[in-house]
């Protein structure tokens, strides 16, 4: 069976050999290791970045919270050591097994969703929702909802490679792996009223099937079915002002429609965003030196951190930080590219939509682009799990990327 | 996310597989990668361009917003308000911390398992049962992100020491805080209030009226500020400015002083009022104690007073006259009194504009801001004057028929009716009140004479006591060259020039104490709030009025008016305290218009006649009387107040008391003593004690008909003139309609015919002062 994958990726690799042997050889001759530097200099760029921002935007609120301006940094770094060390765990986990056994898919699709009903019985509130579980032992919380994301990439990927190219391209097959992810959603958005991170493993579906099917009509008839649905709950919103009385969500669309009329309630934090990227203007006020962190911006070290950033360093530095993302996944798209086989491509591929559908959420939600959702910005804002899952994440990516080097090597 | 790329792809990939074939899965799986990758880079490229024109558009806009939403943390420290005391250290007005209780609803929602909010909320109700808790609820649920608001305000300590002691204990209870703040409180309630005046704003400055008014500035401090600001780390910092106290001033009053007098003005009041007319027992009550030897003084109360601390309170303006604010020719508006007395009725229908005009009127000393015709109080100063200058030698003899011709005019005496005084002394001119004599004086004395002592004894001038909203006089006299052979004639015997009380009892002082006039005062010390002494206010001198031989002729002259030396017609002989020699004059002043029949009466005097400690003034204008001219009240009110605060003084008597005087006095001393133990002075104690104006008036039943009392008198059978009020007996001479007492002063001195200064007025006040 190995054999067989082999020889057709041969045939494939042999095609794209032209366009990217070159580029991918002058890399690891260059770096002399089997992994991706670019990529984990990105990575550990964007890490530094995010704790230096952390401790910007938190110190003051951390003070005054908690008497010490380094809390939420301490935390974070923590955070981000034990990340690191889990992905460079991650790149030697070998991935094979995974794809050879044919069950051990619903063995992950089953473990994405029990993590979210340990919310149930050993859910920790805060920040008004129940989504953390305290892990025994070490004092500190998870959130389930990132570990969810992980493994729904990982199930996704064997299920899709699982099924071959005209069965995930027809309804049937495309239906099941969105019913799979749905189930995860609704689980998300019930149980730990986390409606982005639902959204978030819908959108993550969504692409990875795009991806892998070799039919385009129907995702082009749903993306325009989810717009005018979108477009005319806006719509019903705003020709309606009492309906967003009663419900959350329908507050904050209100809200984002009429930042104005809201100013001290839902809208706050959005209008409050504008005002420090208003203030922050083209080069910023300097690191530091945002005015908008000390207590007016609600959890400035939180989503809003992009916020933050255009403050103390301006369109600049925000634009310089946009482009580093950028790079990040450029580079998971290289990583995709050389991919040796479907399964490892579609790994890749849902880590990239992972990142490319949190950093524009994340920043269309600050610039007010669209409502209030609650995404975080991947490495920068504040959140342990976060950073923790997403660094496995990355891990998974060097792992398939260190994989596909070591092929090509010994070809 | 994915709109926008798959449209572009779509087309490209047809083109592709039609020219060139199928593509692998692998082929088709990585363009549409790319094309995602292209579409999230138009996306950023987009929230770029978004992010530029959230800059471009309102950045300015937005960065003055962020200004002017920055709060430094600060938080004003409150200064406290410096205390007033009396010369016994006793408060008269003091400041005490309150607290405003304010709830933070952020802090309180500060997560959202509302851990912090039932426990906070049941501690608030349970402390402050006032708060409507569910309102509360709501308000802190609707409103996370506010951080203020006032829920209660001026708390104090005890009102709050209960719920501080659950915060303590339970540190679930967060987001509420007390703001400190300060009360002005005036522990004697109405006592002292026109010379204390009160505070407005936040009871910490604004001072209006009297000490508060004047000491203003020695009073407030300097408030103090917590700073918080963000130094180099981002991390808050705080430093403290403490406030600066007021200073606390110490004034001469002497609160036990004080409170007798305003004691038996009440009483005056209570008897009076309602009694001929309606409305209080006389249209102003006032009267002033002073140190005779330094300007100081001892008590200073007029009727009706009020709470400092309520001042807005209408009812003590019921009784009083109605004022209403009127246009003069001139444009300016002044407060004219009205004959209407305000009843409760008249209150509920005045605008706020009509109170506010007539609370003016109460808010001000009327000691000091008043002005009169003092009437024969000035005698004195007239006959001072003549013998200082040496018009006079004091052994001159003055024939009185009764009437004396001035220019075109015949100016009465009050024993007109009874056909003159006779042969008048010096000292009888004074003892009796004889206006003849003192007319005949004053033209001894001449115009310019005249007029240079009223302005040796201030007469016209402010007499810059350290109260604010004392009178000018400067108008309501005459100077030499206007003052004219009729005006020098009544001005004489204190009619056709206005004063004020102060400036009437400073310049006494000064006639019998050798001729020393102080200013008078009434701070005597200036202390921080640590009780360092600021500032030490002597006794001043301002100049010598009259020689020390002439001062002692006047004590003497003055303790013929009251004491047996002035023979039988003396006009001030109720005025004696038993067991006392006190000197003093009595004054009867018509006012403006003068057929109306409205007295001002008064007496002046001072104690002891042998060595004067302190002067007083009792000053009853337009008493509640049928016959206002009766000055025999006045007398006995000052007489009421001297047998109670010469004792308390440490003064001892020197004249031998009667039988009669005893009783009085031991039964005054169990009224007194009842009050004490037995609380309200109006309980049965005091029901037994015999009213003193009732048993002067069968006093004098005894004495006009030389029979026991229970024999019917014969004035009684007299007629009463209802003009008048006085009986009218066979012979034409008037009688006291109460008491038989032969009328001894007559109302009609001056009529309307005799010119007065043009001035004079007293029932219109000028908006400015």
């Amino acid at each position: 069976m190995a054999a067989n994958r082999n020889t057709k990726q041969n045939k494939s690799g042999e095609i794209i050999k032209g366009n990217f042997k070159n580029a991918a050889d002058s890399i690891s001759s260059y770096v002399e290791t089997d992994i991706d530097m670019n990529l984990v200099f990105i990575v550990l760029f964007l890490l530094g970045f995010g704790l230096l921002m952390v401790y910007s935007a938190s110190s003051y609120v951390a003070f005054r919270d908690f008497g010490n301006s380094a809390y939420f940094f301490r935390k974070q770094i923590i955070s981000d050591l034990l990340g690191l060390v889990c992905m460079v765990v991650t790149i030697f986990v070998p991935l094979r097994w995974v794809e050879q056994n044919k069950n051990i898919k619903y063995l992950i699709l089953a473990l994405a969703n029990v993590v979210l009903l340990l919310v149930i019985p050993f859910g920790i509130e805060s920040h008004g929702a129940r989504r953390w579980i305290q892990i025994p032992g070490i004092g500190g919380s998870l959130q389930p909802a990132e570990i969810t994301k992980l493994l729904m990439i990982i199930f996704l990927a064997a299920m899709i490679n699982s099924m071959g190219n005209a069965y995930i391209s027809s309804w049937k097959g495309f239906l099941f792996c969105m019913g799979a992810a749905a189930l995860s959603s609704v689980l998300l958005y019930t149980i730990t009223d986390n409606l982005s991170s639902a959204l978030i493993v819908f959108m993550i579906a969504f692409v990875m099937c795009f991806v892998a099917s070799q039919d385009f009509k129907k995702y082009i008839l749903l993306v325009m079915l989810g717009l005018a649905a979108a477009g005319g709950i806006v719509a019903y919103v705003a020709s309606n002002d009492s309906a967003s009385e009663g419900s959350f969500r329908l507050t904050r669309i209100s809200s984002w429609l009429h930042p104005e009329n809201s100013a001290e309630t839902s809208a706050h934090q959005m209008l409050q965003g504008l005002y420090a990227i208003g203030n922050g203007g083209w080069f910023g006020r300097g690191l530091g030196q945002s005015v908008q962190k000390v207590s007016v911006l609600p959890e400035p070290q939180n989503d809003m951190i992009f916020a933050v950033i255009c403050e103390e360093l301006g369109i600049v530095g925000a634009i310089s930080l946009m482009i580093m993302f950028a790079l990040l996944i450029y580079r998971m798209l290289i990583i995709a590219k050389n991919a040796k086989d479907r399964f490892s491509f579609l790994i890749v591929s849902g880590v990239m939509a992972h990142f490319a559908i949190q950093v524009i959420l994340n920043i269309a939600v600050v610039t007010g682009s669209i409502p209030n959702t609650g995404v975080s910005l991947p490495f920068i804002s504040y959140g342990g799990s976060s950073a923790l899952f997403l660094l496995i994440e990355v891990g998974l990516v060097l792992n398939i990327d260190r994989a596909s080097r070591a092929e090509s090597r010994e070809r | 996310m994915a709109s926008k790329k798959k449209t572009e792809n779509k087309s490209s990939e047809n083109k592709k597989k039609s020219s060139r074939g199928t593509y692998s899965a692998k082929q088709i799986r990585m363009g549409k990668l790319s094309a995602l990758f292209a579409a999230m880079l138009i996306l950023m490229v987009a929230l770029s361009v978004k992010l530029v024109m959230i800059v471009n558009d309102h950045g300015e806009e937005y960065q003055r917003i962020v200004l002017s939403n920055q709060r430094y943390d600060s938080v004003i420290i409150p200064f406290r308000r410096g205390d007033i005391v009396d010369c016994k250290g006793t408060i008269l007005a003091t400041s005490e911390k309150v607290y405003n209780l304010v709830v933070d609803p952020s802090v309180m929602m500060t997560y959202e398992d509302n851990r912090y909010l039932e426990p906070t909320l049941n501690a608030i109700s349970a402390c402050f049962p006032s708060i409507n808790i569910s309102e509360l609820r709501a308000y802190v649920v609707n409103n996370e992100t506010s951080q203020y608001r006032i829920l209660l305000k001026r708390l104090s300590y005890g009102e709050i020491s209960e719920f501080l002691t659950m915060q303590e204990n339970n540190s679930y209870i967060r987001g509420v805080t007390f703001e400190e703040e300060y009360r002005r409180i005036y522990p004697m309630g109405t006592m002292c209030s026109t010379v204390l005046g009160y505070t407005t704003g936040n009871n910490n400055s604004g001072g209006m009226y009297g000490l508060e008014e004047y000491y203003e500035s020695v009073l407030t401090g300097t408030d103090g500020r917590e700073y918080g600001y963000q130094n180099e780390d981002a991390t808050l910092e705080r430093t403290i400015k403490p406030a600066v106290d007021g200073y606390t001033i110490h004034t001469t009053i002497d609160a036990t002083i004080q409170r007798i007098v305003e004691e038996k003005l009440n009483e005056f009041n209570e008897t009076y009022k309602n009694n001929y007319r309606a409305g209080n027992g006389a249209e102003n009550l006032g009267c002033i104690i002073m140190d005779v030897n330094s300007g100081e003084i001892l008590a200073m109360a007029d009727f009706p007073g009020y709470n400092p601390a309520d001042y807005m309170n209408t009812a003590p303006l019921i009784g009083c006259k109605y004022y209403e604010a009127v246009t003069n020719a001139g444009g300016y508006t002044e407060y004219r009194k009205t004959q209407d007395v305000i009843t409760q009725e008249m209150l509920d229908e005045m605008t706020q504009d009509q109170i506010n005009v007539n609370l003016y009127n109460l808010w001000k000393n009327q000691c000091i801001s008043y002005t009169y015709e003092p009437g024969s109080t000035a005698k004195p100063f007239t006959v001072a004057a003549a013998l200082d200058c040496g018009a006079i030698t004091g052994d001159e003899v003055y024939t009185c028929n009764g009437a004396l011709q001035v220019s075109n005019y015949y100016i009465k005496c009050h024993t007109y009716d009874s056909g003159g005084d006779g042969v008048v002394s010096v000292q009888d001119s004074i003892a009796w009140s004889c206006n003849v004599a003192l007319m005949k004086i004053a033209q001894t004395l001449g115009t310019d004479e005249m007029c240079k002592y009223q302005r040796i004894f201030n007469l016209g001038l402010k007499t810059n006591i350290d109260l604010a909203g004392e009178a000018r006089t400067d108008t309501l006299v005459y100077n030499a060259k206007s003052m004219g052979p009729v005006d020098l004639a009544t001005n004489s015997f204190g009619q056709n020039f206005n004063a004020t009380m102060i400036q009437m009892i400073t310049g006494f002082c000064s006639l019998i104490n050798g001729g020393y006039y102080y200013e008078p005062h009434i701070v005597s010390q200036i202390t921080d709030s640590t009780g360092a002494i600021i500032q030490n206010i002597e006794p001043r001198v301002l100049r010598q009025t009259v020689s020390e031989s002439v001062s002692e002729r006047m004590r003497q002259y003055c303790r013929a008016t009251v004491m047996e030396e002035g023979g039988s017609r003396r006009s001030g002989r109720n005025a004696r305290p038993y067991g006392y020699a006190i000197g003093g004059k009595t004054g009867t002043a018509q006012t403006i218009p003068r057929e109306t029949g409205q007295i001002v009466i008064s007496f002046m005097g001072f104690a002891p006649a042998d060595d004067p400690q302190i002067a007083i003034y009792v000053v009853i204008d337009r008493p509640n009387f049928a016959k206002q001219d009766n000055v025999k009240y006045a007398c006995l009110l000052c007489r009421d107040i001297l047998q109670e605060v010469l004792p308390y003084m440490g003064i001892y008597m020197t004249e031998p008391l009667t039988d009669e005087e005893i009783r009085y006095l031991e039964e005054r001393q169990l009224e007194n003593t009842l009050r004490y133990t037995q609380g309200d002075g109006n309980g049965e104690g005091g029901s037994d004690v015999e009213d003193p104006y009732e048993r002067i008036e069968m006093t004098q039943i005894t004495d006009s008909t030389g029979e026991t009392a229970n024999v019917f008198p014969r004035w009684m059978s007299y007629p009463i003139d209802p003009s008048t009020g006085y009986r009218i007996g066979p012979d034409g001479k008037r009688y006291d309609a109460d008491t038989g007492e032969l009328a001894t002063e007559t109302s009609n001195i001056l009529d309307d015919s005799i010119p007065v200064n043009d001035n004079l007025g007293t029932d219109t006040v000028s908006n400015g002062n």
